[in-house]
């Protein structure tokens, strides 16, 4: 009796260690991409989130679409669901033609009363993605296949808008899933219904979310059938499925893994320099930090290269000004700050702190780098005899207290959403944007919101770089906070994935349609 | 009939409880620091749509008249809506239940499994090696950091032996299996699924283990400790005299008059593991409800929060009053 | 005649002596007891070694918890660091000492709150009788209703993720443990002669709930205060692990597994050992309130 027990309880646990599935990802036809969490919704007029619209992004056309420029993404844009375009001599209004033969999944057509339905929705959502739109007054439908756009004002980056999540063209019959005039968001948020080369097909919250290519897509044909979101927390999980060629792409391992990842035949690691920047607010409305010298001073006792030796492991590069390398108007003669303990208690002295100084650093865990920059932060100020204190809260809290200026340092980043320096520039230091929407140092200073405001409606390039030049030097000398560095983007994957275009522009998003395995 | 009139009494004294379990939630629903409006607008809405919000969501209203809205909104099934989802907390949680009812089922199961024996031979071979071993498994069990406890076996079966996966419910690469139940392991077999059946049980089996663990440990002790009280009794004496043998009397006899603790425990301890189930999943990322209020908690959002700490309640408050009742009709000796 | 009066003339103070009289003699004996079983002086030994590490920390810790060592992040035990390092460079083991000091504060903090909260509403409610009763035992009820680590991250949750306010939740989620223990003693003592003396001779009853009641449930809470430490340490690290309590860089043992958990795989000294330091604790805690509980059985007392 015992013996039988004992020989099923054995062939049981052979059975159960030793079977495994078939592999899908030796699959050509489907590439599944492993992420760290779970989407939270799919409405491109409410989600603000890059991780949502990596799904929401494939599923849908836009009016433009970026370049890709010898392999690489480009913030240039080209004609996508729009032929042409033109605008008007004083910049206000901008007529678009639109493609002939686009249809969303129940027939209907993607013309101009598709495109005034999706910008006028998203406007009367008002949510996130709205703030990209901001500079539209009103969409006008001349015929079938022509749009006219009014702007309130106008805008040099208004064309770049125009490829990003918030202007993705829905089908106006979404409108059937209205409840409670809430303009569909109910439904939105679940379901796509869009004219784009691929659409969800399913959705298994907390495990994965399926895309599908539609075989009669308008415009060129994606090479992949299928792709499987998979959602996968840990990065050691991530790391042994990349290993195993279950996964193609892992969005999410920890830096520290990369080395052996590298050493790995079969694995690419591929890195591209990214827009993504990390810094420092110092809220110049708060005492003590409200003094020149004292941020100055700050600047002064950063250890830059330590910071990105230790925490980037090398992957990065100090920032040198607000606006960072590869977008255009990054001037890289502009003063930089470099690690100096001397000047920093010099300055710090003369601003009256000779004896010391407390002050607060809040953040969260929304990046994983805050912690260890936080501390990094502390022994270096320590150096200069600034005794820094740490206080980590959930994020939702952090951002309450950045919107009402209830903190003194505070850790941030930040990446444009579309391709213009106004993006740094006015948003972090126009003082009419206060808070949250950018300027979060609560900076003020009259010349600079003269030149920063001159420079955004002009649509010249050089004569808003020489105005952002110019704005540039004040802001240095005034140092309204600490530019760390900018990131690398890190995408390890199979080497058989072929076709992946980086674009900065579009962090965490795959173009779907021009990958392909072999 | 007596029965019936202890159910009833014991359904009305559950009412005021439930009552005060709303209260409760209520109130610390209240506590919430920020402005709710506000955080389900977004960041970036203007003023007036957030006093828009307000008012359709019923806060600028005086407080005894919001929990009546409250409790009215219970009654429909209303939990609430997710901040980060926007969408009814309850329509959350039904996606996530199946995963975490699966894994307290397996849980239930494999504590019945090995408890029972394991309390059966410690109470019979008493005061041996192996009850030893049982007891001291037994205080392990009750002093274990669930979570640590899944670290160690995630280490331990998954990166040193690898014998086990380390996370969600399915391999990457397969398909989970058309849905009936929402349960992998019946609905693969429902397909006809072997190796998706079997791969679903590799990774249900690590966090089984874990989420059990403390169960285990005090089924274990409580079958122990009846059954040597059973065994010391009169008529176990008589029937070994009237020579029945060992294990007829091990079985029979002593192994019925434990269960009535048995039950009692394992029913309550199904409660509990909404407790621990919180923080097993987390640990291997099993998309089911704890997994999904940890992520609340982490996003701090509160309506999923509270709506699953209501559910939870509802459920053991529930499960305890179905556990009084199934005691008083195994116990004979009851009296109502 | 002239005996009725001598006996009701007793004054409390000796009666309140001899009670006391009484309470020591078998605290001795309880001790006594206690030596002699096995479990409870492991349990001693263990709780004592912790509390001995926890007031020492700051002299025998091999490190500054705190201290920074970019160079030497996640390095394996040796030598230098018993326990390894973690991402910061900083040394395990002294952090794990530190935890020491704040787990068995938060437990003490946690008991006293509510053993002392959760002794006074029991006390109230024996005492009082009839609707007070009813009314705050249901009130004990409903917090009972829920599973307490859901109960307490809830309450966590609402008033904010730091380490007081998680004291503060995982007290609330413990005092109907105290407050029915204690009120199960009150109906018992409440009938007893000396209470009937005491207000014979005019006492309210707040002062008789202060002076007769509640000195007469010490043993028993301090019994039930040994059995739920354990617990305490146990949801408090839980809480620390899902976000809500202590936050990094504080050392508490639940915070550095949360984090720790990210480098299991290829840094595995990381979570193991503040864990092991939780269920060793645990454990400690356990056995001797399991053994006190038993000797002070009064079956087993005979």
């Amino acid at each position: 009796m015992k013996k039988k027990v004992m020989c099923a309880l054995a062939i049981s646990l052979l059975i159960v260690v030793g079977i495994a599935g078939p592999s899908i990802s030796a699959d050509k036809d489907t590439l599944v991409v492993g992420v760290a969490s779970d989407i939270h919704l799919l409405d491109p007029a409410v989600s603000s989130d890059n991780l949502d619209w990596r799904q929401i992004y494939p599923s849908y056309d836009r009016l433009v679409k970026y370049k890709v420029v010898n392999g690489e993404g480009s913030t240039e844009v080209e004609p996508m669901a729009a032929e042409s375009w033109s605008v008007s001599p004083d910049g206000m209004m901008w007529t678009f033609k639109i493609r002939k033969g686009i249809k969303f999944d129940d027939g209907t057509p993607l013309d101009a009363k598709a495109v005034k339905f999706s910008f006028e929705r998203v406007l009367k959502i008002g949510k996130g993605p709205a703030d990209n739109l901001g500079s539209i007054k009103s969409v006008e439908v001349v015929d079938d296949h022509t749009a006219k756009i009014h702007l309130k004002n106008p805008f040099g980056p208004f064309l770049q808008t125009l490829a990003t999540d918030a202007s993705c063209i829905v089908n106006p019959n979404v409108m059937k899933h209205e409840k409670n005039g809430d303009l569909a968001q109910a439904w939105m948020a679940q379901h796509t219904d869009g004219s784009g080369p691929f659409k969800i097909t399913e959705w298994s919250r907390g495990e994965r979310c399926v895309l599908e290519a539609k075989p009669n897509y308008w415009g060129p044909k994606p090479k992949l059938k299928k792709v499987i979101i998979r959602f996968m927390r840990e990065s050691s999980d991530q790391r042994m499925a990349l290993e195993s060629g279950d996964i193609d792409i892992a969005e999410e391992i920890l830096i520290d893994q990369m080395p052996a990842l590298e050493k790995n035949p079969d694995i690419a690691v591929r890195r591209y320099p990214s827009q993504l920047v990390e810094y420092v607010y110092l809220n110049c409305q708060k005492p003590k930090v409200d003094n020149k010298l004292v941020r100055q001073a700050l600047n002064y006792a950063v250890d830059y290269k330590s910071i990105i030796d230790f925490v980037l492991k090398g992957n990065g590069v100090q920032m040198r000004g607000p606006i960072p390398k590869g977008m255009w108007g990054h001037n890289p003669s502009v003063f930089q700050y470099h690690r100096d303990v001397a000047k920093a208690k010099a300055l710090l002295k003369e601003a009256g702190y000779g004896k010391g100084l407390n002050l607060t650093l809040i953040y969260s865990e929304r990046r994983p780098t805050w912690e260890q920059i936080a501390t990094v932060l502390q022994s270096n100020f320590a150096d200069i005899g600034v005794n820094l204190k740490l206080e980590l809260m959930a994020n939702p809290t952090l951002r309450d207290k950045i919107d009402r200026g209830d903190f003194e340092l505070c850790l941030g980043a930040w990446s444009p959403d579309y391709a213009d320096p106004s993006m740094f520039m006015n948003f972090w230091f126009d003082s009419k944007n206060w808070g949250l929407p950018g300027n979060r140092s609560f900076y003020k200073n009259d010349q600079v919101d003269a030149l920063i405001r001159k420079s955004l409606v002009l649509s010249d390039q050089k004569e808003r770089t020489d105005l952002y030049n110019k704005a540039q030097d004040i802001i240095m000398a005034d140092a309204p906070y600490i530019f760390l560095y900018q990131t690398q983007t890190i995408v390890p994957m199979r080497k058989w994935v072929k076709g992946y275009v980086y674009n900065p522009m579009l962090e965490s998003m795959y173009n779907f349609e021009s990958i392909y395995k072999e | 009939m007596r029965i019936l009139a202890y159910i009833l009494k014991r359904l009305g004294y559950l009412v005021p409880v439930l009552i005060g379990v709303t209260l409760l939630v209520f109130f610390i629903s209240h506590a919430i620091p920020g402005d709710p409006a506000r955080m389900m607008a977004g960041q970036k809405a203007s003023r007036q749509a957030v006093e828009n919000l307000r008012r359709s969501m019923g806060l600028d209203r005086p407080l005894p008249e919001q929990y009546v809205r409250f409790l009215w909104g219970l009654f429909h099934g209303d939990l609430g809506t997710s901040i980060r989802n926007q969408r009814p907390v309850l329509d959350d949680l039904a996606d996530f239940f199946p995963a975490t009812l699966e894994l307290t089922l397996s849980s239930m199961i494999l504590c019945i499994a090995v408890g029972l024996p394991l309390g059966i031979i410690s109470a019979v071979r008493r005061n041996r090696p192996v009850d030893h071993i049982s007891r001291v498994f037994s205080v392990f069990g009750v002093s274990m950091p669930v979570f640590w406890l899944g670290l160690m076996l995630l280490l331990l079966f998954y990166r040193n032996l690898g014998w086990l996966p380390g996370s969600g419910r399915l391999d990457v690469a397969i398909n989970p299996p058309p849905h009936v139940t929402g349960l992998y392991l019946i609905d693969s077999l429902l397909e006809g699924n072997w190796s998706t059946f079997v791969n679903a049980l590799r990774h249900i089996l690590l966090p089984s283990f874990c989420l059990s663990y403390v169960y285990l440990a005090i089924i274990t002790r409580i079958v122990r400790s009846s059954m040597i009280s059973v065994m010391g009794q009169d008529y176990i004496t008589t029937a070994r005299a009237n020579g029945l043998s060992e294990s007829t009397v091990i079985l029979k006899h002593s192994l019925k008059n434990s269960l009535i603790p048995t039950v009692t425990i394992t029913g309550l301890s199904i409660g509990e593991l909404f407790g621990g189930a919180i923080l097993t999943e987390t640990i291997f990322n099993w998309p089911g409800m704890g997994k999904y209020v940890v992520d609340s908690v982490n996003f701090l959002d509160f309506p999923a929060i509270m709506g699953f700490t209501l559910v939870v309640s509802f459920a053991y408050v529930m499960i305890n009053l179905l556990v009084d009742v199934l005691y008083g009709f195994l116990d004979p000796q009851i009296q109502y | 005649m002239a005996s009725l009066t001598r006996k009701s003339s007793i004054s409390l103070f000796e009666n309140y002596r001899r009670e006391h009289a009484w309470q020591i003699r078998e605290f001795l004996f309880t001790l006594k007891l206690l030596s002699r079983n096995p479990s409870a002086v492991a349990g001693f030994v263990i709780i004592v070694s912790m509390v001995l590490i926890a007031l020492t920390a700051p002299l025998i810790a091999p490190y500054n918890p705190i201290r920074i060592s970019l160079s030497e992040r996640l390095s394996p035990p040796s030598l230098v660091h018993l326990f390894g390092t973690d991402e910061m460079g900083r040394d395990i083991l002294s952090r794990v000492m530190y935890g020491a000091r704040i787990s068995l504060r938060i437990g003490v903090l946690v008991i006293a709150i509510a053993g002392g909260l959760g002794a006074l509403i029991g006390a109230v409610a024996g005492y009082l009788g009839r609707q007070t009763d009813n009314l705050i035992m249901r009130m004990m009820d409903v917090i009972l209703s829920f599973p307490p680590l859901v109960l307490a991250m809830a309450m966590a949750a609402a008033l904010g993720p730091n380490l007081n306010n998680a004291v503060i939740a995982v007290a609330f989620v413990m005092i109907p443990k105290f407050a029915r223990m204690v009120r199960g003693e009150a109906l018992a003592v409440k009938e007893k002669q000396f209470i009937a003396a005491a207000r014979a001779s005019g006492a309210g009853n707040v002062w008789i709930i202060l002076h007769h009641i509640l000195p007469n449930c010490f043993s028993s809470v301090i019994v039930l205060a040994t059995l739920i430490l354990g617990e305490t340490i146990l949801i408090a690290a839980s809480l620390s692990f899902i976000g809500l309590g202590a936050q990094p860089p504080t050392p508490e043992w639940g915070a550095m597994i949360s984090v720790g958990r990210k480098f299991l795989m290829d840094q595995w000294w990381y979570p193991t050992f503040p864990g092991l330091f939780i269920l060793l604790t645990v454990i400690g805690f356990n056995i001797l309130g399991d053994a006190l509980r038993d000797i002070l059985d009064p079956r087993i007392r005979r």
